[in-house]
């Protein structure tokens, strides 16, 4: 079956080659066809040197293989495909690796190697009809809502994968597509304030349900990625016995609901949501004494029975973004920054303690703030603009219950990000900086990189990806020797 | 709580969403929908291949054949008329105003040894112009090596168009700082006779408010390609850009303003572009709603298909080459760029009137791009009498000093711009050669060409758009179609 899907693999090389940058734009009688996609092999090189919780040297080489498929029947219809095979070639070559096999890192072979399971190779899959003011797409989709990047408060419809770690901050590879039908109608107005306003419903019937994937602790199950949280000397968290109960099937427990009234005012964009619907991150609890392994290198991990479940979650909220063209300076460029709000209120989200092993709800406040904005610096970019996003956001727990904490979250929970990036050479290189900063742990996640970009067909790119910690287990510390240089190359056609 | 949800009320809920759709999809009446007449690149190119094609395309896949025949007749007028009252809008026909500088070089084919054998060329050309009469070769792509030189024509805009002109421009005002008054203009080229102390300013407000690409109210497509300073292609692109004109409107109606809302907001027209190619660019929609107010910012919007999301682009991101191209957002459709007392002031003047020789539009489609050295071919000149004038740039942060104008007198439409930088060296240059239609007096964007070159960064994009008429309502524009056409 491996040997299929390599040659699946090989099936995309052709087809790139052959349609080159442009991919496919043709028509299959009276139905055009847009064709694209992309061959990417990214590879990872440990550097913070030997742990139990990561491979010193070479650890990934993480490839994907996407096709992308849009078929337009007439003005009104149409049908989008995507596939995409992705999987990590670190499992064949570190297969007879001693410190690979000592670590457990080939135990995670099975999750980890190749992404066969046919929701994984289905990616997108749905049609899409829009008369007039109406717009209805059902099928296998993404939807996202919310301002903020990196960090996610109202954008909760579709799950992510991590399972290949959180150093890529490109979304659209890490997001989940699921079944939905969504809805949306455009309220004809002829107000001198208001260009558009629109309603939106997105339905879930649970017709595969699928939670977060990736960032699982116990290096058998979460690979290189899984979190270290050290229990003491030589002795780690291992992974989970787990008894976690989904929702089956099509069952009603499963069904999620948002809706959304969206406009645009003036210069600015609002949004009013609701959602209420399943968490895709399970809550758990400890229900019996741990098992206990001895990894090849001489680490305990001790494995915990739990149970759990997807809670209910409700929450309610607004996004707000607007530029302020007075807030521009000629000086810097003349661009004014645009500013991103969010703020949701959650009815009742299920937590576990920390100390007691018991779910607690409470209502919670999550509030983001971001802004996107562009400078001039000729002292170090004479031709191109800076762009500069910083982020701060804050998750606060109503009525926290201070005798048993919540596990993994104080009351006020802050976090903070900053992109900066530039180009030179007419766009052909670009280097980039990302700092995001667990502040209320004392964490932080740096990321260097640099693009190449010689054409449009091909990508290459180098970087460092580096963690720091309070050496507590909370926030990045997790991945305090998760550090890594990375470079990737990718074809696009 | 009973998290069930019947199937009736949901199906319930679609229906009344439908039912609402059809009674209000404003399709307008008596013109068919843009999208029913668009043509995808790939039969595009079937007719006209990227390269090394002299097929006459437009005769083939032209308004005139594509378009319905109610539809296209609506679009055409009898020629004499629109001749004659165009020559009164204008006051001449531009054949009567050229044949004055070098008299001696006549209608016939020439090459670029001619060309730089014979001094009269470099008087009839500017600079930027001469210097691309030559084979292909790098840095930049669009080298003419051989043209003809056809008979100066007379050009025009439609009747209505004409018409709507001598109805209104002489209400039509400046401020006492040379400013557009914009309430006092309605349809028509706003300054058909530029006069006076702002005369170079009213010329600005005549490519502000032009009537190229049917009055604005078109669908195109168009191929674009980034070529580095070896000509090698390093970016390769489709887009679809759509264009509705929301004030001054004359052809297609109603006249003068679309709607109330355009009135009252003084918006001047809205597009949208759509990227479909290349791979990373796929499915990015920007979505623009642009007013006539120099003071009054356009409001923009992104959608990023990377995020799924639509994003609030800021509107005064205005000096940015965009999408990999190498022209600005303000010089982006051929001049996005508003004329205002506080933001980025210009300094306007006309510094000459004299005819040029200068490359004609394309009646048919036959010029095409050789593949080798990347050459312009098939080009047809004629001499056109022009204006050269001259922007100056008030704010020395501003990533241009200077813009000079080639504007045709009779059309007012510009056939080249360059960009100084603020150290005075030229930067970027835009020439146009746009597609007319006699039986329409209609400009198009294609099947001309567009040529952007980066002269610092030795880089070119050429644009080869295909470009028809298209009706569209508010329900084919705004934040919708960032959800609709988007990835």
């Amino acid at each position: 079956m491996r040997k299929a899907y390599l040659q699946i693999g090989a099936l995309f090389l052709v087809l790139g080659w052959a349609t080159g940058a442009l991919g496919i734009e043709t028509s299959l009688g009276n139905v055009n066809v847009n064709s694209h996609g992309y061959v990417n092999l990214g590879m990872t090189y440990g550097i913070a040197g030997k742990h139990h919780d990561t491979q010193e040297g070479f650890q990934s080489a993480v490839f994907n293989l996407l096709t992308e498929n849009e078929f337009k029947f007439n003005r009104n219809i149409k049908a989008f495909v995507s596939a995409m095979l992705t999987g990590d070639l670190a499992y064949p070559i570190l297969d007879n690796d001693r410190d690979w096999q000592d670590r457990g890192f080939d135990d995670s072979e099975d999750e980890l190697y190749l992404d066969t399971d046919l929701r994984d190779l289905l990616q997108e899959a749905h049609m899409t009809w829009t008369p007039g003011n109406f717009f209805l797409r059902a099928g296998k989709q993404i939807v996202q809502w919310g301002e903020m990047d990196v960090f996610r408060i109202m954008d909760q419809i579709n799950p992510l994968d991590q399972s290949r770690g959180i150093g890529d901050v490109e979304f659209e590879t890490t997001i989940l597509p699921l079944w939905l039908v969504r809805a949306e109608y455009y309220v004809p107005t002829s107000s001198n304030w208001l260009n558009d306003f629109g309603l939106e419903f997105v339905f879930n019937p649970n017709a595969d349900f699928r939670p977060n994937r990736g960032l699982e602790i116990g290096n058998d199950v979460g690979g290189i990625w899984a979190p270290n949280v050290e229990l003491g000397p030589g002795t780690v968290l291992g992974s989970f016995d787990d008894n976690i109960d989904e929702p089956d099937e099509w069952d009603s427990e499963g069904f999620d609901y948002a809706f959304r009234a969206k406009a645009n005012i003036r210069d600015s964009l609002i949004t009013f949501n609701y959602y209420y619907g399943r968490a895709h991150a399970p809550v758990r609890r400890v229900v019996g004494p741990p098992r206990i392994t001895v990894a090849g290198d001489g680490v305990a991990e001790i494995h915990l029975p739990t149970e759990g479940h997807y809670p209910r979650i409700r929450n309610t909220g607004v996004t707000y973004t607007t530029d302020v063209p007075w807030m521009s300076s000629s000086a810097l460029g003349g661009v004014a920054p645009a500013f991103r709000i969010e703020a949701l209120y959650g009815f009742d989200t299920t937590f576990a303690t920390a100390l007691t092993n018991r779910f607690v709800k409470r209502d919670e406040f999550h509030w983001g703030i971001g802004v996107d904005w562009k400078i001039k610096l000729p002292i170090l970019n004479e031709r191109a603009y800076f762009y500069i996003t910083p982020q701060i956001t804050n998750r606060m727990i109503i009525d926290y219950p201070d005798q048993e904490p919540i596990l993994s979250l104080e009351d006020d929970n802050y976090n903070a990000s900053l992109l900066i990036n530039t180009s030179y050479f007419h766009n052909k290189v670009i280097p980039s900086f990302v700092w995001a900063r667990d502040i209320t742990n004392k964490s932080d996640l740096w990321k260097y990189q640099v693009t190449y970009d010689p054409n449009s067909s091909w990508s290459f790119t180098a970087g460092a990806l580096l963690f720091s910690g309070e050496g507590d287990g909370k926030g990045f510390d997790v991945f305090d020797n998760k550090d890594q240089l990375y470079a990737n190359m990718t074809w696009k056609f | 709580m009973s998290t069930k949800k019947s199937p009736k009320s949901l199906t319930s809920m679609l229906t009344m969403f439908i039912a609402l759709s059809t009674t209000t999809a404003g399709l307008a009446e008596d013109w068919p929908h843009p999208d029913t007449n668009r043509l995808n690149q790939a039969q595009i190119e079937k007719h006209k291949a990227r390269y090394d094609d002299p097929r006459p395309y437009m005769n083939v896949i032209g308004p005139k054949q594509v378009l319905p025949a109610d539809m296209y007749n609506k679009l055409s007028f009898d020629v004499t008329a629109m001749q004659k009252t165009w020559e009164e809008v204008v006051g001449f026909r531009a054949p009567d105003l050229v044949g004055k500088i070098a008299p001696e070089i006549k209608p016939g084919k020439y090459t670029y040894k001619d060309v730089q054998n014979n001094p009269a060329f470099k008087e009839l050309m500017w600079p930027e112009l001469y210097n691309r009469i030559r084979p292909g070769a790098p840095p930049h792509a669009g080298n003419i090596p051989e043209f003809e030189i056809v008979p100066t024509r007379q050009y025009y805009y439609s009747l209505p168009i004409a018409k709507e002109t001598l109805k209104s421009y002489k209400d039509v005002q400046l401020d006492q700082d040379g400013y557009l008054k914009s309430e006092t203009y309605k349809a028509g080229i706003p300054f058909p006779r530029p006069l006076g102390e702002h005369k170079g300013t009213q010329l600005v407000y005549n490519i502000w408010h032009r009537y190229e690409g049917f009055e604005k109210n078109y669908l195109m497509n168009s191929r674009f390609a980034g070529f580095n300073s070896k000509l090698e292609l390093d970016f390769d692109g489709i887009i679809e850009l759509d264009s509705m004109r929301l004030q001054g409107r004359c052809v297609m109606g109603p006249v003068g303003y679309y709607d109330q809302r355009a009135e009252a907001n003084q918006e001047i027209f809205t597009l949208y572009q759509i990227y479909r190619a290349p791979r990373d660019n796929n499915g990015t929609v920007i979505s623009g709603l642009y007013f006539s107010p120099g003071d009054k910012f356009d409001n923009l919007l992104l959608y990023l298909p990377s995020l799924r999301r639509a994003r609030k682009l800021s509107t005064t991101d205005t000096q940015d080459p965009i999408g990999g191209s190498d022209v600005i957002y303000d010089d982006g459709g051929g001049w996005l760029t508003k004329l205002s007392k506080d933001r980025y002031p210009w300094k306007i003047n006309v510094i000459e009137e004299r005819e040029f020789l200068v490359p004609a539009p394309s009646i048919d489609g036959s010029e095409y791009i050789s593949s080798e050295g990347l050459e312009l071919r098939g080009m047809k000149f004629e001499r056109r009498p022009m204006y050269v004038v001259d922007m100056i740039q008030q704010d020395p942060n501003y990533v241009y000093g200077k813009k000079r104008l080639y504007i045709d007198k009779e059309t007012f439409n510009y056939a080249s711009m360059e960009n100084y930088d603020q150290k005075g060296r030229l930067y970027r240059t835009l020439d146009l050669t746009y597609g007319f239609f006699p039986e329409m007096g209609a400009f198009a964007w294609g099947p001309g060409f567009y040529l952007a070159k980066d002269h610092i960064d030795k880089h070119s994009t050429l644009y080869q758009p295909y470009n028809l008429p298209a009706y569209w309502t508010r329900v084919d524009m705004g934040m919708r179609v960032l959800i609709k056409k988007g990835k």
